[in-house]
């Protein structure tokens, strides 16, 4: 994973992980890679990757099995789900709407678009 | 419990290497010691370590001077970019002698390391290319199991996936026990986001310091045509500034306010650009200075 | 807490291999010369070859050990954790334990082979310093005297070895200029203060009348060889460690 300079570490590492669980790559009750792992093989500060793990940690997505590591929690994946359909409108529909507004589509040219779209992508 | 270095001088000659520089260096932090060549980076860590005397001011380790005090310097241990083994030493035994002189230093882990790098145990030590030399120091800070760690320059001719490597070993050594390491390097843009605390050294003076992530989200990269930009940072503290046609790309100092005016485009800087951005800032200042001072009568 | 026993461990390893292999070179030269005379009848005289250098060479040893070690164990304690005052103590200690074995062993030595080459008659074959000017190289020296003759060796090896570390970290502290003057001026001084007062005597007279007095007592009292011995290494060793206490301890030309 190649870090950007937009967002702070810390939430691409919790997107990435985010990403993980809800694709399945991380299945409940597995045992996600510890702290010093994540700083490690990312050469990341260990504090920075303890940050993103606590950012799902307080989401309820991750919990800490002690002296073992941290696990994935039970219904995480629907938990997150929820989680991003609730954000999806914010980050991903607004900033399409922006965009085909300035690029002067309609409503119906828009949703041809989105159709197209879900026919296309896997 | 931490090393702390009070206002410390040094001169060779006519020129101030040093300049009244204090820093602190506590657990639980990897810190950055960032600066152009010559900025006196070498010189403060051979001070922290009693190889050099400094002129004005103090060094202490847990409380204790380091000068001509083995307990402290016993707790510091200074991964240089020289070699202090004499030349007829071969490799291996170089490492049976750190281990006399530490009892905690991991002999096992080491030549495991050794092992793992390629490194020769039979040759001598100045028979070492400039890398293999760099990481048979390298080695050593990783083993001693020291609670300080400096590092000047670790990287010296190591090829990127034995840099990696090192990187790598680094934090697993420091989530093994808890310690403070410190690393000096020109190559900022491998480290940036490891070392969680940033001390910037310009010609003797400390420039900057502060956590990375505050020092970086001090300044702002903008870029959109040159009007707009002109207008937008009048009223604000420009850094540096490129043209390339109609577009102009300008770094500021602090936080820009959003939504930013339609047409300009904010991006974030790493430590190197904000680094190197810094410098350039210092180097036309520097310049306007001497104009100023030639101007006068 | 001075951490002194890295350092004089990593020393004295070194120098008790060093002190045997010497001692061992000389034993076999020795053991050569006793089986010529005994075997191969080899004539004793005055314009024969005779074994009485042992002292010296061992001085000139430890000169020359004095020249190399030091600045390789100020390097290395620098790296070590080991400061520089405790790093120029612990050269002492495992420096004069190599002394005391290659005076005692060449002590042994002598002895052995005085016996069995004196056994065969005419002047004796193996001498020392010492025997030659204050036991007036007859007869068999006693145990006593063999033990006076082992501290005057260990005492004369000690003053070369800190006429070594002086010399080393003066051109250690000199740059270029001051090391090709200092180089300069060891020969011209050597040389040229004899030189002097042999050429001025009435002026020099109190100094020649000194120098008299001070040989015949050198000559007649090993203590006060030995006590001048001891003066000149602390001497050697004061400068050097004033030499050393402030310098910038910085690698050598050959290490990267």
């Amino acid at each position: 994973m190649r870090f950007q300079e937009e967002k702070p570490i810390f939430l691409q590492l919790a997107r990435q992980l985010e990403d993980g669980i809800l694709s399945g790559a991380y299945p409940e009750g597995s045992q996600v890679p510890s702290i010093t792992e994540y700083a490690a093989t990312y050469q990341i500060n260990p504090a920075t990757a303890l940050k993103g793990i606590n950012q799902l940690v307080s989401a309820g997505l991750l919990y800490k099995k002690r002296g073992i590591g941290m696990f994935v929690a039970d219904g995480a994946q629907e938990l997150l789900r929820r989680q991003r359909s609730e954000s999806f409108y914010h980050d991903y529909v607004q900033a399409l709407v922006r965009e085909a507004k300035g690029l002067k589509l309609t409503l119906e040219e828009l949703t041809d678009l989105v159709k197209r779209g879900f026919h296309d992508v896997n | 419990m931490s090393i702390n270095c009070q206002a410390v001088s040094k001169r060779f000659g006519p020129t101030l290497a040093l300049d009244q520089v204090s820093l602190t260096l506590e657990p639980g932090h990897i810190y950055g010691l960032l600066g152009n060549n010559g900025a006196g980076k070498s010189t403060l860590l051979s001070i922290l370590t009693d190889r050099q005397r400094p002129d004005g001011g103090t060094v202490t380790v847990d409380g204790l001077p380091v000068r001509n005090n083995d307990a402290a310097l016993h707790k510091v241990f200074l991964v240089g970019d020289q070699n202090f083994f004499p030349d007829e030493m071969k490799v291996k035994r170089a490492l049976q002698t750190v281990s006399l002189f530490y009892p905690d230093f991991d002999l096992e882990k080491a030549m495991d390391l050794a092992k793992q790098f390629g490194l020769p145990l039979k040759k001598k030590m100045p028979q070492l290319s400039t890398g293999y030399a760099s990481i048979f120091r390298l080695i050593l800070g990783l083993c001693v199991n020291t609670p300080y760690v400096l590092f000047d320059e670790p990287v010296l001719g190591l090829d990127a996936q034995h840099r990696q490597l090192f990187y790598r070993l680094l934090v697993e050594t420091f989530m093994a026990r808890p310690c403070t390491i410190l690393v000096s390097t020109h190559l900022i843009d491998e480290v940036e986001n490891l070392i969680d605390y940033t001390y910037i050294l310009r010609e003797g003076r400390l420039l900057r310091q502060g956590p990375t992530e505050e020092l970086v989200g001090q300044a702002v990269c903008l870029s959109g045509p040159a009007g707009l930009v002109d207008e937008y940072t009048r009223d604000k503290t420009v850094l540096t500034s490129h043209s390339l046609g109609g577009l102009k790309t300008v770094t500021l100092q602090g936080t820009v306010e959003e939504p930013l005016p339609l047409g300009l485009e904010k991006s974030a800087m790493g430590l190197q650009d904000y680094f190197i951005r810094l410098q350039e800032a210092e180097d036309r200042a520097a310049a306007r200075r001497e104009e100023e001072r030639h101007d006068e009568p | 807490m001075m951490n002194l026993k890295p350092a004089m461990r990593y020393q004295a390893r070194d120098y008790v291999v060093s002190a045997l292999i010497f001692a061992g070179v000389n034993l076999l030269i020795v053991v050569a010369m006793v089986a010529g005379l005994l075997y191969f009848q080899v004539k004793t005289g005055t314009d024969s070859i005779s074994y009485n250098g042992y002292t010296l060479s061992c001085t000139i040893f430890l000169f020359i050990y004095g020249l190399i070690v030091p600045r390789q164990v100020t390097r290395l304690c620098a790296q070590l954790g080991v400061c520089r005052r405790t790093a120029f103590l612990s050269l002492f200690p495992p420096m004069i334990l190599a002394a005391f074995l290659l005076a005692l062993l060449g002590e042994g030595m002598l002895g052995v082979a005085r016996t069995v080459s004196a056994v065969h008659g005419g002047p004796p074959l193996f001498s020392d310093l010492f025997t030659l000017i204050y036991l007036g190289d007859t007869g068999s020296p006693t145990l006593v005297q063999h033990g006076l003759a082992a501290l005057f060796g260990v005492a004369y090896m000690l003053a070369g070895f800190c006429l070594g570390l002086f010399l080393t970290f003066l051109f250690w502290r000199l740059n270029k200029v001051g090391c090709i003057i200092a180089a300069l001026a060891i020969p011209v001084v050597l040389v040229g203060l004899p030189a002097l007062v042999a050429l001025f005597p009435t002026l020099f007279a109190p100094v020649i009348r000194l120098a008299v007095r001070f040989g015949r007592l050198w000559v007649t009292s090993p203590w006060w060889a030995m006590a001048f011995a001891l003066v000149l290494a602390l001497f050697f060793a004061g400068i050097s460690w004033l030499l050393i206490r402030r310098t910038n301890i910085r690698a050598g030309s050959l290490s990267k």
